[in-house]
């Protein structure tokens, strides 16, 4: 087991560095200029050629990428992600404003989809094929078909500015305000959530149906076995592998939504403030973002693998 | 009658303990639905392809003496804040939906099954070398990895379709090396390579062939989600650049007139969740028919 987690954290590592690399080399091909964009954000002053490559020089863009990349991941393992060139700000204290807001709003609908998806996947296997499966099932199939950008302006629309029971985006700590936070909270979350927790139910629904067509749960059933009982301790605790490995899925489904959600909401969180840099060509921002993002994601698949391990003794031994 | 319906794929897909009307109601259902998904496909594919003769105006033709009507006889779904037929645009927009969702799960397949193929085939050194790279890409979420690369590439249709199958290679090569890998084990493989079939043309010749129903069902429903995906970089601004009429763009542009003109937003939402249902349906039913063994994979 020790020689197994420690070549999977090195994986782990390994794939982190490549995949932030590759975001880095990426927008270092960018078209636009960071320098150009700056620039012509200063109405008041025109830059000769001299000054142009002078404010390269001094962001160090005038480097090979590979030696920039090398220097940049030195600064970032110490907890420094640079400056954004268009603010001059540094990046590190703007993603400490921004993670814990996409955190607050992520868990919240990781958690309501685990809550809510695999309970009323539960109840689609054990009741298959009555009307209680086919509507839940019919609602899985049509929740993972909802934009989730178009779904938070109908909501919006709907709560916000129709009936004005919800505040129509923005965020509020819940230390300063509890309530106006959970306010704002509620409709972001449920469109984060909604994507995972139809695809949860699904996965949960035919998880389950593997399991209880097997021996042993007719044994059980035979035997005079509870139903509680049976389905508690023989069908989920059998079926719920699958549905961890969907679990570990939500993660990135979760982040990705959030670029779009926390954009309808005017919510300033990690995925609109990778988007405003992305619109200004602003590097580092968009570079500790998927630095962030990407330790995330591998953590949660680190975590996945390992619980499978603990679910399933098979996976132990092999 | 019940002899040839025990033929019918759909019906051995059924449970075994459900009475026969209760297996005919669940196979309509799922039929019904298939049926559903097909039809609206069918119908979107004609709607792109005849644009030009079904919508009632120009697309891109701007009237700003009209701009913001309601629905009427002339503008059926009004027009928008520059004047443009929304049911025009919308019309247009199925192609750029469809151009966008066929091309790149084209693409990705492809890509990601030659990839998942080679390093299943192969093993070893290579399949590491592939796997970890498969890895590198799928830790960073697919719409923020499709989001950056047409940043970088600079949005149009191209571009968008280049950066949602670079973002969808992942799933497809994962899901194409898990089956070359069955595949490799069967018995006609061996007896290919035993008479010296060079590698090249037992990938091409055998293992893709036996690996399509799984590639088949897995990449009808990414159409979905690859359309899903244009439609979140249009309304971020990053996908089809305007005038060119796309779906996520339209909401988008509908969000300032919320309150006095819901439908501008309302309606092209609905058109994107339509499409995407159906494909999803779509993949469904033909995971049911190709391949009982497949159902609960997904």
């Amino acid at each position: 087991m020790f020689v197994y987690l420690s070549k999977r954290i090195l994986q782990a590592i390994a794939v982190v560095i490549l995949s932030s690399f590759l975001v880095f080399g990426v927008m270092h091909w960018l078209p636009g200029d960071p320098i150009l964009m700056y620039i012509s954000s200063d109405t008041y002053k025109t830059h000769t050629q001299a000054e142009i490559d002078q404010l390269r020089h001094q962001y160090g863009l005038d480097r090979p990428v590979v030696v920039q990349y090398v220097d940049w991941l030195g600064h970032a393992v110490t907890g420094d992600f640079g400056k954004s060139i268009i603010r001059g700000t540094s990046v590190s204290s703007e993603l400490k404003q921004a993670l814990p807001k996409t955190l607050y709003v992520g868990l919240t609908a990781f958690i309501f989809a685990h809550l809510i998806g695999i309970p009323l996947g539960i109840i689609c296997a054990i009741r298959r094929g009555r009307w209680m499966d086919n509507v839940i099932t019919a609602l899985a199939n049509l929740g993972m078909t909802v934009p989730v950008f178009w779904l938070g302006i109908i909501l919006m629309y709907l709560f916000s500015l129709k009936l004005h029971w919800l505040p129509v985006g923005g965020y509020t700590s819940p230390f300063e305000h509890l309530g106006m936070s959970l306010k704002q909270l509620v409709l972001p979350a449920f469109c984060l959530a909604l994507a995972p927790l139809a695809g949860i139910t699904r996965q949960t629904r035919s998880a389950m149906l593997d399991v209880i067509h097997q021996d042993y749960i007719r044994t059980a059933w035979a035997k005079g076995v509870a139903e509680r009982k049976v389905v508690m301790r023989h069908i989920i605790k059998n079926g719920i592998l699958p549905v961890v490995t969907l679990s570990g899925m939500a993660v990135p489904m979760v982040i990705g939504g959030a670029v779009l959600v926390e954009n309808v909401f005017n919510y300033m969180g990690m995925g609109k403030y990778a988007t405003v840099g992305l619109f200004t060509k602003d590097y580092a921002p968009v570079q500790g973002v998927v630095l962030v993002v990407a330790v995330i994601v591998v953590v949660c698949n680190l975590i996945v693998d390992i619980s499978y391990g603990y679910l399933d003794p098979r996976v132990r031994v092999s | 009658m019940r002899l040839a319906a025990r033929r019918d794929p759909l019906v051995l897909a059924a449970p075994r303990h459900m009475s026969t009307r209760r297996v005919a109601v669940h196979l309509l259902l799922r039929k019904g639905l298939f049926m559903f998904g097909a039809v609206v496909i069918v119908l979107m594919i004609l709607m792109a392809v005849f644009a030009p003769l079904l919508a009632p105006f120009a697309p891109n033709a701007t009237d700003m003496q009209h701009s913001l009507a309601r629905p009427s006889a002339q503008h059926l779904l009004g027009t928008d804040n520059l004047g443009r037929d929304t049911l025009s645009r919308l019309i247009y927009g199925a192609r750029t939906s469809l151009i966008v969702g066929l091309a790149a799960v084209a693409a990705a397949v492809i890509l990601g099954g030659i990839l998942g193929t080679v390093a299943g085939f192969i093993g070893g050194i290579v399949q590491a070398v592939i796997m970890r790279i498969v890895d590198m890409l799928m830790s960073i979420p697919m719409l923020l990895l499709a989001l950056t690369l047409a940043a970088v590439l600079g949005g149009g249709l191209k571009n968008v379709v280049i950066a949602i199958s670079i973002s969808m290679v992942p799933p497809f090569a994962r899901l194409m090396a898990a089956q070359t890998l069955t595949i490799k084990e069967r018995d006609f493989v061996s007896a290919q390579r035993s008479m010296g079939a060079p590698r090249w043309r037992t990938m091409l010749g055998t293992v893709m062939p036996n690996a399509y129903p799984a590639v088949l069902v897995f990449g009808t429903m990414q159409i979905g989600a690859a359309i899903l995906g244009e439609a979140g970089l249009s309304y971020l601004g990053i996908g089809i650049q305007p005038p060119t009429a796309a779906w996520g763009a339209m909401v988008s542009l509908g969000f300032p007139y919320l309150v006095t003109h819901p439908w501008l937003s309302i309606v092209p939402g609905v058109a994107v969740m339509l499409v995407v249902f159906a494909f999803n349906m779509v993949g469904d039913g033909l995971r049911d028919v190709l391949d009982p063994r497949l159902r609960g994979t997904q």
